[in-house]
This record gives C-alpha cells, structure tokens and sequence, in this order.
C-alpha cells in the first residue's frame, strides 16, 4: 500500500516532501507523522532564517549566547590517537569541560574524514590560519568529525594538521545529538554524521555559530569567515 | 542470531567501494562471489594496529599463493565509510589483489551475525575479526575470532582449509 505525502509550499517554494509508506502498520505511520512534523518544523525555521539575512541556520539546539557545556554536559570526545596511544591512555576520553572552561576557542564540525570538501577545503582553512587566530587570543582550534579517534588520527596526521589544531572524534555522534547538529548521510554512505559547522566559543559560552545549509557547502563554516567574528 | 558457520550460505548484502577512477560503487556479495571461491575477511577497523600490521597484510602476501589454489577474490570487508576504507587501502601501496569494501552502517556484519561492540574503545559496533572460505557462496571455512584478538583468522590458516 503506498502512501505519498507530498507538501510543496509555493508561496515560500522551499521543500518538497514525500514519503512512501510499504505497509499499513500503524507504527510506522506515527513514525512517519513525526518525521513529517519534524521536518515541517525545519521547514518554518528554514523559512524564518532565509527570510530575514543571516550567515547562519537558525536550527541547532544552541544559538550565540548559549552556553555550551551545559548543553551537552554529559558529553565527552575522544582525542585524535594512535592504537597505542590509546591503550597506554586506557582509552581516556575528553570532558567537553576540559576543552572549553576558561579558554576561548574556535571550534568545527565536518561530516567526514576523507572525504572531499573536508580535507581540501575545510580543514585548510583553519590550518593555514593558524597563526591569526592565536594573534587573536584563541587558546585552541578543534576540529570534530562523527569518526572514531584512531581514523581521525591518520587522516589529520595525512593533512598535516594535528600541529595547529586539535582533532577529536564524536564516534556515537552523542555531541553532535546534543547540539542537534546530526544529518543523516546515508544517501552518500556515511550514515549518521554532522553538519558543517563552526563556532567560537568562550569559556564554554558560544560567541559566533556558522552552521551550512547543506553539507556538501563551504561557505560560513570557513575559517575564514570565523576569524572575522572573533 | 547465531554467527555465520560452515556449511552455510553467505547472505547477500551491498557493500560499497571506491573504484579505480575515484568513483563510488556498489557491488552485491552474491554478485561477486557466485560460482567462485572467494576468500572474504573482515577487520574491526581501519587504521587499527592488528588489523592494519598483521592481518591485512598477511593477505596481501599470501594473495598470489591464495590466487595459486583457485581463490578467485580476496575480500577486506570493515565497518567503515568508503572513504576511510580507500584511505587505508592507499597506505599499502603493493596490494594488487585484496579489495577493500566498506559495510558502513554494518548491515553485513549483523547479517553474518558477527557484531562486535567496541564502543567503550571509541569504535563503537564493529565487526568480529574472522576470515572465511566461501565457494559458490557455500561458507567452508569459518575461522571467527572471538573478538579483535588475532589467532585462528590469517591468511595461513585460510591457506591450510584450501
């Protein structure tokens, strides 16, 4: 039985959506209501955001003012490692306290390592700025990726970027679930992994927030673009 | 469910690859290993030590031995993006022989029963470490670590089932 729910919204001509339903479980179309709903919801928030100017999406849930750690308080990432580093360090993880209280710094998310915009565009532009943005006082710039720690490890040590900026790994996505920064990716085959995004952060408080409109873009999320936010 | 044994038939499943012209592929385990005798392992992760010293390149050399007695494919599947896998593959630049297939969500590991939870080592689900002898997608050889250790599943124990 197929069902095909299709919305398109002509005055503001921003989505189309359909969904077909296989079966006529009623399970699955609740699960389906809420999936409508909630993307309707980004919808109106898309909506709001293109309608008034503005370099960044409105949907995560943070915003500039917002105070990071308390968002995703339970939250810890795991440092860029080798294997062996992560033995002798029993497998440590990162409180996301211990990376933000009392510094300031600047911060990205990309959906992969590897792959394309990520490692020849992304990444570069916080490498190569590096300097600038300790000459602004940024104590450390972190780049996050829904990857396990020892694949980021060789992927920043590949782009020659572990000197200038810190690499962590968001294995389970649960940061990027906090900060309601997850997409699902699956069409490319990487699954569940992150906007690309980037804020500057001060002693756990968020001062700039760039999130792109679609993954496959580099536009705000450029270091680039922080460093004039700072 | 019950891990894939001998005397078994392989699930299908869609595995994906990047191919030689940097393009993304798809390809169907039964697709390629029908009316063949493949060998197909798997490795909890890419850039992992055991996986990336021992066991991956045990059968890179003893591929042209594998190749020798009639084994027409050798599989590296993990549970990882294609990305990361063709990354990997790069840092062993003398393979000529073993493919590297990515199962990035690990719907062929479940299907084969053979999950392992590394999440605790920032992994999190994986695949057991195993190497199995497939012919006409018939599993004859089923050597399935019990999790990353690095005993019964090398080349050379695929080459003794041969």
């Amino acid at each position: 039985m197929k069902h095909d729910f299709s919305c398109r919204n002509k005055t503001r001509n921003v989505y189309i959506l359909s969904f077909h339903c296989a079966t006529k479980k009623r399970g699955k179309f609740e699960e389906m209501a809420m999936a409508f709903s909630a993307l309707l919801k980004r919808t109106s928030v898309i909506n709001s955001a293109i309608g008034g100017f503005q370099a960044s999406r409105a949907f995560a849930s943070v915003a500039v003012g917002s105070d990071l750690i308390s968002a995703a308080s339970d939250v810890s990432l795991q440092r860029a490692r080798s294997w062996d580093e992560g033995v002798s360090s029993k497998f440590a993880t990162t409180p996301l306290t211990d990376i933000f209280k009392g510094k300031k710094v600047v911060i990205f998310g990309l959906p992969g390592a590897y792959t394309g915009v990520c490692s020849a565009q992304h990444v570069p532009s916080y490498n190569r700025n590096i300097d600038s943005f300790k000459m602004k006082g940024i104590d450390s710039v972190i780049c996050v990726a829904v990857n396990d720690p020892y694949t980021i490890n060789a992927w920043a040590e590949k782009l020659q970027a572990k000197e200038a900026i810190e690499f962590y790994g968001d294995f389970d996505g649960s940061f990027h679930k906090k900060l309601d920064l997850m997409i699902d990716l699956s069409a490319a085959l990487l699954g569940p992994r992150s906007h690309r995004w980037s804020a500057y952060v001060d002693d756990g408080k968020i001062k700039a927030l760039n999130i792109e409109k679609a993954p496959s873009e580099f536009d705000v999320s450029s270091g680039d673009v922080i460093l004039q936010q700072i | 469910m019950a891990p894939i044994a001998v005397g078994d038939v392989i699930p299908d499943g869609t595995l994906a690859y990047f191919d030689d012209q940097d393009q993304l592929q798809s390809v169907s385990v039964h697709t390629l290993a029908a009316g063949k005798k493949v060998v197909l392992f798997a490795v909890p992760g890419a850039f992992t030590p055991t996986c990336s010293m021992k066991h991956v390149p045990g059968f890179i050399e003893k591929a042209d031995e594998l190749k020798s007695k009639g084994v027409e494919e050798i599989l590296c599947v993990s549970v990882n993006d294609p990305f990361v896998m063709k990354a990997w593959a790069k840092t062993y630049p003398d393979n000529k022989h073993v493919k590297f297939l990515a199962d990035g969500s690990g719907t062929y590991t479940k299907s084969l029963g053979v999950e392992l939870d590394l999440s605790d080592k920032g992994l999190g689900i994986r695949s057991r470490r195993f190497a199995l002898l497939v012919e006409d997608l018939k599993v004859k050889a089923a050597n399935i670590e019990s999790g990353g250790e690095f005993t019964v599943s090398s080349a050379d124990d695929i080459l003794k089932a041969l």
